[in-house]
């Protein structure tokens, strides 16, 4: 759990693509193999996720190769993949996240590491942009390959902003001010769905970041620090004041993400904290205009500016029979070629994890993150990422004991931090 | 003493030798297993299989995916009952869940079957409405109570509102003193059509005579329900119990539909716990303990309603 979340300390100028190293020639000619024959290849992906106008274009280029693609909730392929993976019988290949969600796979010999031999057959190292690839190496190896990153910052309502006067908060004071004249005016100043823990974390993390600093907290990460530091204190005891001054809508704790964001619609609550699939999943389809809502830089006050990000990647099974296995390889390949991810952007989501690949011009919101971490922005693994599950548990059930006030911040903290002595007395 | 020993039987040629008795006993003996053979088969490998590996899984340290598993003997158990709170949180909702279940469904079951159970115009269409909720999935039914619950946007808060109650309003399901209950009148719902038909069936099989003669004898509807309804109910009765106890500690999907096992754990039942640990937390060995609890505690009410259904038999 310790390299990868230094290894996230990355420059986005990455993201640009012209900084790209130099790639060997020998990478530059490596073609990866087509593998002969009819062949199916078993694929677990969400069924929210675009999968199927890369499947059509692959099948299409290859018509020898099918992709037969499973679907799963966000939930489901968690489990999904963990069943499958005690039973020795995982698809060729499946979506996943990275951090402590796919570390088990890649330590258990589950998950096919890609090798420099392969990273330079499937064009890893010229296709996918360096800063995803870091975010999803474990241990300095990479064990798929990623598609999507995704930063996730706050975002505010322009049109109410603009009605009582407050300007694009660029500090941490500001956003507090911001806070204050909203709450003032009677807008909610964050919707919030705590239901899963992990959107009240996004602001957790952030306030963390603000109050701890980029290297404590990559510390805190790391297990090598401790949680009950006077900085995360801080930083629990603030949430707990932002939702004492009823600066989360009511009953956050308990309501899905989803069944938030209407108040930001219905000019309840004006900022939110999300990431860019909010564009194309919620915004959109409510018929919201993208321009009203403005990611912001989530102002932690710190150097280097981050804000929290993961990416998502597709993963092998190493025990796969070689022609799938290749194939699998093949069509995570096929789809993080450039061409084909440009081809597809608008339908298949940004931000793409493909070098020079940008969002369409009708996505503002995709487009203004990219923009901002190709500014230098760097990307921080979000606590449930970087900490191994069981310690997220821990982390989950004290930041809400905190926010519903049976627990002190102190003693929050205090919480997180047995978790993390037990975790690491045991492994 | 005198032996006497038969004559050998002659088989006319052409005519195959029939089975001796003791082959015919055989046979029949073994028939039965022969035909419940394929379903055996299929019950032990995903039932009895999963469940003993399940109990077996629950003596190891493993994170579900790790080649190894660390043997921890009854640890994972110790850890449960000594230090894992949310343990003994879901603990007590289950009892609270099976609590409210055996008194809340099954008294409204019986209430609504005995005025359906009467003929009056538009019976079957009642019949249908009230039991329309338990045909929903319990996951269905826990969108839709979430929305109605909804701190600012919900029909509940929104109805106190409009009723002048504001002081009743809470935010249903993210109170940990309360929530627990939202999420119980919420499966309530569902759960009130299964006791309602069981009950309406039960008392077709009770002659109008009975009846009859309770009303010649002088006894009012609440004598003739103590004294002849609900004694010759007993066999359903039994049945509708033994029923809602177990459905009470399978309850899971409302739950996880409806808050996640939130706020802060404090709607967790065993099953969701059991799930969180093994799926999302990487204790699967502290989930198979969990699982292993909750079947002991599910048998309890089980062995008892087989024992009844096979006595029947």
């Amino acid at each position: 759990m310790k390299s990868p979340i230094r290894q996230t300390l990355l420059t986005a100028i990455a993201f640009t693509g012209l900084s790209w190293p130099i790639v060997s020639a020998s990478a530059q000619d490596a073609k990866p193999p087509v593998p002969s024959g009819n062949i199916t290849v078993s694929f677990w992906g969400i069924a929210t996720q675009p999968w199927q106008v890369m499947i059509d274009d692959f099948q299409k280029t290859y018509p020898n190769l099918k992709i037969k693609w499973t679907k799963y909730s966000t939930d489901e392929i968690k489990q999904a993949v963990r069943v499958a993976s005690a039973a020795g019988k995982l698809s060729d290949g499946w979506f996943n996240w990275g951090g402590s969600l796919a570390s088990p796979y890649e330590d258990g010999g589950h998950a096919l590491e890609l090798t420099p031999a392969l990273i330079a057959q499937y064009g890893v190292d010229k296709n996918v942009v360096p800063a995803a690839v870091d975010l999803a190496r474990h241990n300095g190896k990479l064990y798929g390959i990623p598609v999507w990153v995704r930063p996730m910052t706050i975002f505010y309502k322009k049109s109410l902003f603009d009605k009582f006067g407050i300007p694009e908060p660029k500090t941490f004071d500001d956003l507090e001010q911001a806070c204050a004249k909203l709450k003032a005016n009677g807008i909610i100043p964050f919707a919030c769905g705590g239901k899963f823990s992990w959107m009240t974390m996004r602001t957790t993390d952030f306030l963390i970041e603000h109050f701890a600093g980029p290297a404590l907290h990559d510390k805190l990460f790391a297990m090598e620090e401790s949680y009950n530091s006077p900085a995360v204190i801080q930083a629990f005891t603030k949430l707990k004041e932002w939702v004492t001054k009823g600066y989360f809508n009511d009953g956050f704790i308990s309501l899905d993400p989803n069944e938030s964001l209407p108040l930001l619609f219905q000019d309840r609550a004006a900022m939110t904290f999300q990431g860019p699939w909010i564009e194309d999943q919620n915004i959109i389809p409510a018929h919201q205009d993208p321009n009203n809502y403005i990611p912001i830089v989530a102002p932690a006050d710190q150097k280097p500016v981050r804000v929290s990000g993961f990416q998502e990647q597709i993963q092998f099974w190493s025990k796969s029979k070689p022609d799938q296995q290749k194939a699998a390889l093949l069509f995570a390949s096929f789809i993080t070629t450039p061409e084909v991810a440009k081809k597809h952007v608008s339908e298949f989501g940004s931000p793409s994890a493909v070098v020079g690949v940008f969002p369409s011009a009708d996505r503002p919101i995709t487009t203004a993150m990219v923009k901002w971490l190709q500014s230098g922005v760097q990307l921080y693994l979000p606590t449930d990422q970087a900490l191994p599950q069981e310690v997220v548990n821990a982390f989950f059930q004290a930041q809400d004991s905190m926010v519903l006030g049976s627990l002190t911040p102190e003693a929050a903290c205090a919480q997180i931090q047995k978790a993390v002595e037990d975790y690491k007395a045991s492994h | 003493m005198v032996t006497t020993t038969a004559p050998p039987e002659t088989i006319p040629a052409g005519r195959k030798r029939s089975p001796s008795p003791k082959g015919r006993n055989d046979r029949s003996r073994f028939l039965p297993w022969a035909f419940l053979a394929p379903g055996l088969v299929i019950y032990s490998v995903v039932v009895v299989y999963p469940m003993l590996y399940s109990a077996y899984l629950s003596l190891f340290r493993w994170d579900g995916v790790a080649p190894k598993k660390i043997f921890v003997g009854f640890q994972n158990y110790v850890t449960l009952l000594t230090r894992n709170e949310v343990f003994w949180v879901a603990l007590k909702n289950n009892a609270i869940w099976l609590l409210a279940a055996l008194l809340v469904p099954t008294s409204i079951g019986l209430g609504l079957a005995l005025v359906l159970n009467s003929r009056f115009r538009g019976s079957h269409i009642f019949r249908s409405i009230f039991y329309f909720p338990a045909v929903l999935s319990l996951a269905v039914v826990g969108l839709i109570w979430t929305w109605i619950y909804h701190p600012d946007l919900g029909l509940a808060n929104q109805l106190l509102d409009a009723l002048g109650l504001k002081v009743l309003k809470r935010n249903w399901l993210s109170d940990p003193q309360i929530a627990i209950y939202p999420v119980i009148l919420a499966a309530t719902w569902n759960a009130v059509g299964l006791p309602m038909l069981l009950f309406l069936a039960g008392l077709q099989t009770i002659p109008p005579e009975m009846h009859e003669a309770a009303k010649v004898e002088g006894a009012g509807p609440i004598r003739r329900f103590l004294y002849v309804t609900f004694p010759l109910l007993r066999e359903t009765t039994l049945i509708v119990l033994a029923i809602t106890s177990i459905n009470a500690l399978k309850a899971y999907d409302i739950v996880y539909a409806m808050t996640n096992g939130g706020p802060a754990n404090r709607t967790q039942l065993l099953s969701t716990w059991m799930y969180f640990l093994t799926y999302n937390y990487n204790e699967v060995g502290l989930g198979t303990a969990i699982a292993v609890v909750l079947f002991s505690l599910t048998l309890i009410f089980a062995i008892p309603y087989i024992r009844m259904m096979t006595r029947k038999v």
